[in-house]
């Protein structure tokens, strides 16, 4: 009898939110014709039909300028007016109570459309026809896999004798997002090429730069959403970013590379000149690590500056605080580092210094448009902001419509990722410190605590990568004066969920450090009470047979 | 394993492009220049190495891309530019040096080139590009330098080699620039055609997909070594094409295709052509998505025109190769057979790279130096049924000391003896229906039920190291079968398979129909772009067995495509 409610109220909901506002294009026209039909005719004999479908459509335009040392890269090929398009689309059978989410029956994650998923990623086919026929044999594939794993996960749970009180789904209402779209313009393709090119030009003021490469990406994503649940959605997002890369031969002869991206708001002029300026700091630090000396052996205070913070941030407890409720796994005991921040909720997570939420619902950071801007979420939920972390303990997590308890309810935070369907995941992380410092005070304090330690310096660490070639400063405590130094490594695992206690102080200024699509990051510098560096060990380089050309 | 993948339909009319002229210096051209002065400035230092670095070469490609494809009412075009510089080094002595094929090694994990992609001589700051060539030319010095050593180690460990011919023979200089201007086509008009050709597809239950392209690279390679050879030579190669598909309950796979190789828009088929080609590969595709599938058998086969040349590259052509001939790994099928018969004494089999088309029809294999930069000619590989010689690169081999200009590769690959445009000719031959009536009398006096006859294939492979079965395998997408009466019937899932020289010597008679297969064969030196001309053979005996199938399920709901108008909305 229950099934039968809910197969009414299914398809109650279904046809409401056909009839509503749904904004009427090609793209929502060809996701609700299939869909529909799939609803009403798609069946493996002796199987359940499918009970839940969702279609994401992104139409993706961008322009990509590179140039090296001072020459374009000759390639059109993302200066393309029509862009191209991605569909993802989620199947699953059964029902609210029993459905085919939540398990993986092979280690092989990545093959998408186990989770029930398909995906096209392609070329520009904006007919009706084409969108029709891609979403036809997508959500075909979809829920071949999603019946195969339906009935999988239904015999794992047999023989494994897993019993749950809990329903598989716990439904929200729908929501609806929708913004015009507005057309597509390109930039001044011209303009920024010569702006590109001129950047790179600069790495040829280095006599010991091999390349330096600029490269500019300028996107926009249109995306379309429709579930069975009533929910859809339409928007826009933004995203521009230059990426550097330079290329240099140290004076010992050996060959550092490092990659440095940042984001962009526009094509203006005083971007393009911030990009400039951008390039130029980078290569200063090439010129500082050219002739710098080898770090030695050190115990003691590291301040981390925005990136480095990030990607600590990311180790010590992002990476897994985005997963909530543990998987089902058939070929492994447990799903590593999922459920792990769910049952540390009452226990002290970090100092009390450290304040993190999660901001979907942001567009952008300082007029730079953030990438995870997400107003509902991949299941059709609304997406909410939420807190984190606070006064050293876990606030919410991510949820999604896999109940944790009884009581559960989505906070709009499923994320189809690239291996799984939809689970819980992070947007827009903010970190935020209780008290306001400088990035002047973050040093003095940093200067401070090794005088506490009699060290005669202290480490300012740069990089996203714990062990890069340009990322790390000496600092001495006399005088505050400042060196690079080269082939120092963080010693074993880069941070760990106890490092997070070991937040001395956050401050300075927040940055946009990581914003992809998966994540993105804001956040100050990070002071750390204590923490190891080693020497790498590095063999020595040949030098070239012949002098660089002039 | 090799593949040739694609097939090209027979096209009359002039062709225009590539005529082999000197048109330009190679003083004056950007690419070449550079290359060749950072040669130049390194030219001492190399030859004083321990070991020396005794020959460089670069190659730069400079490649236009463009097209357009429709599928389903949807429609897509693209451009691109692609730039890419490659340095190949050798170290030690053309004796001996680093390129030697290692004793029961495949080599997939050794460097013998350093590509950079983007690069641009003819930006107005050159710069980038002549760094790219010092990177690159350091890097692959220091690994042809370790490679030797390798290769040293190993020649003092195996057993000792059959063949001791030299590792390489320095080419003979050549001069030569040829410059073409990109030939332009009106990707509008273009697409309006396709669109009207897909359009046919629609309401097809039988059709699961279709897809109808149009696309054209075209380009300049420009060579250069250290022993002063300087060639510039452009490239072309403008393709229609479409692809029907299904897929039947049991998982057998049904296509039809079609292309049209062209130089010039004017060489596209007119509209009625194209719509009239199009529906005879629907009703091909629809008689067999309702055909019965092939059995296992051994009998009498004509090889239809197309399907015999592709038969000829694979199961002869690639066997032909020198560096086959010379590395213990390979089955060396004909190494010692020079001047001996290995098919019917009607057949003569060249290699005929200069040739730009043939019969109004665009050779893809047509190349005018080879991508070692030897000047490409024709070679006779088989006279009046008895073995003359083999395509021959850089890597000389007993009895064969230099290079035929048939060293081809990838730009990213270290070229090896490829073939370009292979082609069988018969002395002798019938017309084609005097050749089903030839297949007849066969079937008759051998007592079979029926024979078969090839229409089309799609590609096959062939194995030819000792290691593996040293058998060939090709794949046709519309077999016919053939009964006594003469009564024929379309069969689904027939794969011909078989044996290089006993297949070979099953001819018995040709027809006089000769047609070009054009496609693009995958070898160890990567994919690269051939012709073969054959007429319809008539063979004693071909194995026919059975296609693999899809193990994936058909669709459970008919395409939308295929619904009617009212359905569709």
């Amino acid at each position: 009898m229950k099934r039968i409610g809910i197969l009414l109220f299914t398809l109650l909901s279904f046809g409401v939110a056909f009839a509503a506002d749904l904004p009427d294009n090609v793209y929502f026209r060809a996701m609700k014709d299939e869909m529909q039909r799939s609803l009403e005719q798609l069946r493996l004999e002796d199987h359940p039909a499918p009970y839940y479908i969702s279609y994401w459509l992104t139409h993706t335009y961008d322009v990509e300028i590179e140039a090296s040392l001072g020459a374009l890269v000759p390639s059109l090929y993302n200066a393309q007016d029509d862009g191209y398009m991605e569909a993802t689309v989620f199947v699953s059978v059964g029902s609210d109570q029993q459905d085919s989410l939540g398990f993986v029956d092979t280690e092989w994650g990545y093959r998408r459309a186990e989770w029930g998923l398909g995906l096209f990623n392609g070329q520009t086919f904006l007919g009706y026809g084409t969108l029709r026929q891609r979403l036809w044999w997508l959500t075909d594939r979809a829920y071949l896999q999603a019946a195969n794993l339906y009935q999988q996960k239904q015999n794992y749970k047999q023989k494994k004798n897993i019993l749950s009180s809990l329903p598989d789904v716990v439904p929200s209402p729908s929501a609806q997002f929708v913004e015009k779209i507005t057309p597509w313009t390109q930039p001044d393709i011209k303009g920024i090429q010569e702006t590109v090119r001129q950047i790179s030009a600069l790495g040829k003021e280095l006599p010991f730069v091999e390349n330096f490469t600029a490269n500019l990406l300028f996107k926009r994503e249109d995306r379309y959403f429709l579930n069975s649940r009533g929910s859809f959605g339409q928007y826009i997002v933004p995203w521009q970013r230059m990426k550097l890369r330079v290329t240099f031969r140290q004076s010992d002869g050996k060959t550092s590379s490092m990659n440095y991206t940042f984001w962009l708001k526009d094509d203006s002029p005083a971007e393009m000149a911030r990009a400039r300026q951008e390039a130029q700091n980078l290569l200063a630090r090439v010129r500082q690590a050219y002739a710098a000396p080898d770090g030695e052996a050190y115990v003691g205070p590291v301040l981390l500056k925005p990136r480095a913070a990030a990607a600590f941030l990311e180790e010590s407890i992002l990476r897994d605080l985005g997963k909530s409720k543990p998987l089902l796994l058939a070929y492994a005991d447990e799903d590593k580092g999922a459920g792990k921040w769910y049952k540390k909720r009452h226990v002290r997570a970090s100092t009390s210094l450290l304040t993190l939420y999660d901001r979907p619902l942001q567009r952008t950071f300082e007029g730079v448009s953030l990438a995870r801007f997400f107003p509902l979420d991949d299941e059709g939920v609304a997406a909410e902001n939420l807190t984190l972390v606070k006064d050293g303990y876990i606030q919410d997590l991510p949820l999604t419509q896999r109940p944790l308890l009884a009581s559960h309810r989505s906070n709009g935070h499923a994320y189809i990722a690239s291996q799984y369907g939809p689970r819980e995941g992070l947007t827009n992380v903010f970190v935020e410190p209780k008290l306001i410092w400088t990035d002047q005070q973050m040093e003095e304090k940093l200067l401070s605590r090794c005088r506490e330690l009699n060290l005669p310096y202290g480490y300012i660490l740069h990089d996203d990568s714990p062990s890069g070639d340009l990322g790390i400063e000496r600092i001495y405590t006399a005088d505050g004066r400042k060196e690079t130094v080269l082939n120092l490594k963080w010693d074993g695992n880069f941070a760990s969920p106890r490092d997070l206690r070991n937040v001395l102080a956050v401050g300075g200024k927040s940055e946009l450090v990581s914003n992809f699509s998966d994540k993105v990051i804001i956040t100050p510098s990070i002071l750390l009470q204590e923490a190891e560096l080693v020497p790498q060990e590095h063999k020595p380089h040949r030098k070239p047979f012949l002098a660089r050309p002039k | 394993m090799k593949k040739i993948a694609m097939m090209i339909f027979v096209l009359g009319g002039s062709v225009s492009f590539l005529f082999a002229q000197e048109n330009c210096r190679v003083q004056r051209e950007a690419p070449l220049k550079l290359m060749s002065a950072e040669l130049k400035r390194g030219q001492k230092v190399w030859k004083k190495l321990n070991p020396p670095i005794y020959y460089l070469s670069y190659t730069y490609e400079d490649k236009t891309a463009q097209g357009i494809e429709v599928s389903q009412d949807g429609l897509n075009r693209y451009q691109n530019r692609a730039t890419t510089l490659a340095v190949r080094a050798r170290a030690g002595s053309p004796k001996m040096d680093n390129t030697r094929l290692l004793k029961g090694d495949n080599n997939r994990d050794r460097v013998f080139v350093e590509t950079v992609e983007g690069v641009d001589p003819f930006a107005q700051d050159n710069t980038a590009f002549r760094m790219a060539l010092w990177r690159g030319t350091q890097k692959m010095a220091e690994a042809a330098q370790e490679e030797l050593g390798r290769v040293e180690t190993d020649s003092r460990i195996s057993s000792q080699r059959q063949d001791d011919s030299d590792d390489f023979v320095v080419p003979p200089v050549s001069r030569y620039c040829h410059t073409q201007e990109a030939v332009s086509f009106d990707l509008e008009k273009i697409g309006a055609l396709l669109r009207k050709a897909s359009a046919l597809t629609r309401g097809k239950p039988f059709v699961q997909g279709s897809y109808f392209e149009f696309s054209v690279e075209q380009g300049h390679r420009y060579f250069v070594d250290s022993s002063g050879t300087q060639v510039k030579t452009p490239f072309l190669y403008a393709r229609l094409n479409y692809d029907l598909f299904n897929q039947l309950a049991d998982g057998s796979k049904l296509k039809r295709n079609k292309s049209y190789e062209v130089t010039e828009e004017g060489q596209l088929p007119p509209e009625e052509k194209l719509l009239a080609d199009v529906r005879r590969s629907l009703d091909e595709l629809e008689a067999l998505t309702h055909a019965p599938e092939a059995e296992p058998i051994t009998v009498p086969t004509i090889l239809k025109n197309r399907a015999m040349a592709v038969f000829v590259h694979e199961v002869l052509g690639h066997r032909l190769e020198g560096h086959r001939q010379k590395q213990d790994s390979f089955g060396k099928t004909f190494t010692d057979k020079i001047g001996q018969p290995v098919t019917a004494p009607f057949v003569t089999v060249v290699d005929d790279a200069p040739l730009r088309n043939f019969k109004g029809v665009p050779l893809l294999g047509f190349y005018e130096y080879d991508d070692e930069g030897v000047k490409s000619r024709p070679v006779t590989l088989v006279e009046n049924g008895v073995l003359r010689g083999f395509l021959m690169s850089a890597s000389p081999i007993k009895g064969f000391p230099v290079s035929n200009g048939h060293g081809r590769g990838n730009i990213d690959k270290q070229p090896v003896a490829r073939m370009g445009n292979t082609r069988l000719i018969a002395s002798e031959s019938v017309s084609y229906d005097e050749l089903e009536k030839k297949l007849l009398a066969e079937i008759r006096s051998q007592q079979k039920p029926y024979g078969y006859i090839i229409e089309d294939l799609s590609g096959g492979f062939t194995q030819t190291a000792t290691g593996d079965a040293q058998t060939f395998k090709l794949e046709p997408w519309l077999v016919y079968r053939i009964y006594p009466d003469g009564r024929k019937e379309v069969v689904r899932g027939a794969d011909i398979a078989g044996t290089p020289l006993v297949s070979f010597g099953e001819i018995m008679a040709a027809a006089n129909d000769e047609a070009v297969f054009n496609g693009y064969c995958g070898a160890e030196s990567g994919w690269i772009p051939v012709s073969a001309i054959s007429p319809s053979v008539l063979m004693h005996s071909l194995e026919i067995e059975k296609t693999a199938k899809s193990e994936d399920k058909p669709p459970l709901l008919p395409a939308p495509d295929s619904l009617t108008k009212g359905e569709t909305k």
